[in-house]
């Protein structure tokens, strides 16, 4: 009894020490008091707490080259001996757009789903040269997505944890990516028709051999074929024929802009920060030109746009062709606009003929 | 940015905000373990298997969010980032180094997440106001669908390919001996990361024995939340005839 309440007294008189009582280990409190940067509040604005907006003091340093080969988070403390992950990538001109953490933030708010916010209902019989034209072109953009998808996700997980906005922003366009898959697909099954032909797959197969660094894979990914992308879903909104092409043709054209600006904006700062980067663009858009003609040379999607531009076949060959080429020369303009807002020099002569011959000269 | 309730966060004690911001920097560092692995094994899967390909790009993106609102929470009340804990290095049986699919999911789906998805789950005995609640039940809604993602593998597997049985039993033997020890798990033993969320849930550095023994009921339901997942994908079986530990680590941890 004795020894019961001499071992009460001994617990009660350690109480609120953490660790007193028996088979609480002691707490070391190692990590307390540590950080690079106590006392931040940010706090949220108009928009909500963006990422953007967290860029502050320290956290808001990013240097031009990231050593650290772990997952450390930007800011945050490093622990000394961990075993390197091993990112490739750890160059800021590698990877960075200055707008990488808003186009993360826009994805995250304008974010749809196809199976609730599509109205499908609205989809009702076409004729069938039409229903197999849509088809078909929502077989080749299903193929567009999933070039996307494997691009980016094989290089996301390369690039260091320092830019995490751009991994973060990568991670909604590959998503996106998902999404077109699953809502053109869906619009290839949902009226009677089916899935059409492959693509010829070339351009795809040249994204994801890239093996030059994610640059050489965003030129071709976004600058060309997003560019391209982008051209197409725009003359496909105005063809639409019913509600529901119209909010997917839409909802996919402002996915694929993020696409596209975050495109743009990282070439921007690589040609900035790498003295022969606009050179090696140009070698690079020299290849790409010729291999985006060659899959242009076939001449399923060409017909399958026509038709879908004409109403139907009947009209395909002529008012149908016409909107096409209309909107091929759009592409080029916007393609060598893109290029010589970069400042990256184009020579039509050297370019295919294929392309240059929509190209409006003045 | 706007679904969470942030203008909810009222200033704390420091010990109480030294803590959330201790718990906040581990998570945003592995979150997104879970999003650069998915994303490799996507590259590699052909598209035929769109389904599972899109449930991935899914768990990309709900991990990039997660990075991104545990960034938020740790900047967002007075603290800021403190250190990294090298939980996910590049190791031995960690995620990053699984070389097969199954393995991979068995580490990051059936273990890693599941561990973690049990404390989100206990978000409302450590969240201190409704920015924080409203965090760790978006979060545990994002990572039930995970971790159900790797239950319905591995119970494919388990009924598909029974050749690989035995190889499947050696991943989750490293699942197991990973998931109080490694320090992938927030609730592991004496982590950084553990001692946080004691903290957090006695309420204060002052009361940690009683956050200690919570946190001792959050390891034991852990445990005991992997075992009903091993045993709905069909590998229960190591749990009867001696292969597994897991139920003395749950005795030992009710001691």
């Amino acid at each position: 009894m004795a020894k019961a309440k001499a071992s009460q007294a001994a617990a009660d008189s350690k109480q609120g020490q953490p660790g007193a009582i028996d088979g609480i280990p002691q707490p070391r409190f190692d990590w307390a008091g540590r950080s690079n940067q106590w006392g931040t509040r940010v706090k949220p604005g108009k928009h909500g707490l963006r990422l953007g907006d967290l860029n502050v003091g320290i956290y808001g340093e990013i240097p031009e080259y990231w050593p650290d080969q772990t997952r450390n988070p930007r800011g945050a403390i490093p622990r000394k001996g961990v075993p390197p992950v091993g990112y490739s990538i750890r160059d800021k001109a590698g990877l960075w757009a200055d707008s990488a953490a808003d186009l993360y933030e826009e994805a995250i708010q304008r974010r749809w789903a196809p199976a609730t916010d599509v109205p499908w209902e609205t989809v009702k019989p076409l004729n069938e040269g039409l229903e197999r034209a849509i088809c078909q072109v929502c077989t080749e953009l299903c193929q567009y997505a999933n070039g996307d998808i494997e691009a980016i996700s094989s290089w996301q997980h390369q690039m260091s944890y320092g830019y995490h906005e751009v991994k973060q922003f990568l991670a909604t366009a590959a998503f996106d990516g998902a999404r077109q898959f699953e809502a053109f697909r869906k619009r290839a099954l949902c009226n009677g028709g089916g899935l059409g032909l492959e693509g010829p797959g070339k351009v795809n197969r040249m994204i994801l051999e890239s093996r030059g660094g994610w640059s050489e894979a965003v030129i071709y990914l976004f600058l060309l074929r997003g560019t391209f992308t982008m051209t197409m879903l725009r003359y496909l909104e105005r063809a639409a024929y019913n509600d529901a092409e119209r909010f997917l043709y839409r909802h996919a054209l402002q996915d694929k802009a993020r696409h596209v600006t975050y495109g743009l904006e990282h070439l921007q700062y690589a040609i900035a920060h790498q003295e022969d980067m606009a050179l090696i663009m140009q070698q690079l858009m020299f290849i790409g030109d010729r291999v985006f003609a060659r899959e242009m040379r076939d001449n399923v999607l060409r017909e399958a746009l026509a038709v879908i531009f004409a109403g139907g076949i009947e009209k395909a060959g002529t008012e149908g062709m016409a909107v096409y080429r209309e909107m091929m020369a759009d592409f080029m303009e916007t393609y060598l606009g893109n290029c010589s807002w970069l400042g990256v020099k184009r020579n039509l002569e050297m370019m295919p003929q294929l392309l240059t011959q929509y190209v409006k000269r003045t | 940015a706007t679904d969470v309730p942030w203008h909810t966060i009222e200033p704390l004690p420091d010990d109480i905000e030294e803590a959330e911001c201790e718990l906040a920097t581990f998570l945003t560092e592995v979150e997104f373990v879970a999003g650069d692995v998915p994303a490799r094994w996507i590259s590699q899967t052909t598209p035929d298997s769109f389904e599972p390909r899109n449930v991935l790009l899914a768990q990309v993106m709900d991990e990039s969010r997660h990075m991104d609102v545990f960034r938020k929470r740790a900047l967002a009340n007075g603290g800021g980032l403190m250190q990294a804990t090298g939980g996910t290095a590049g190791v031995v049986g960690s995620i990053d180094l699984a070389r097969d699919f199954t393995e991979m999911s068995s580490r990051l789906h059936i273990s890693g997440e599941g561990a973690v998805l049990t404390i989100f789950r206990m978000g409302e005995l450590m969240a201190y106001n409704d920015a924080e609640k409203a965090i760790y039940r978006l979060c545990a809604q994002d990572e039930a669908r995970h971790v159900a993602f790797g239950v319905m593998h591995m119970r494919y597997m388990s009924t598909e390919a029974p050749e690989r049985h035995d190889e499947i039993e050696c991943y989750l033997d490293e699942a197991e001996r990973q998931i109080l020890a490694g320090s992938q798990n927030p609730a592991g033993n004496q982590t950084a990361s553990s001692e946080a969320l004691a903290v957090l849930l006695g309420g204060g550095r002052d009361k940690y024995d009683e956050g200690f023994r919570k946190l001792m009921a959050i390891r034991k339901r852990q445990l005991q939340e992997y075992m009903k997942r091993v045993r709905s994908a069909g590998f229960g079986a190591r749990f009867e005839n001696g292969r597994s530990r897991v139920q003395e680590m749950i005795e030992a941890s009710a001691a």
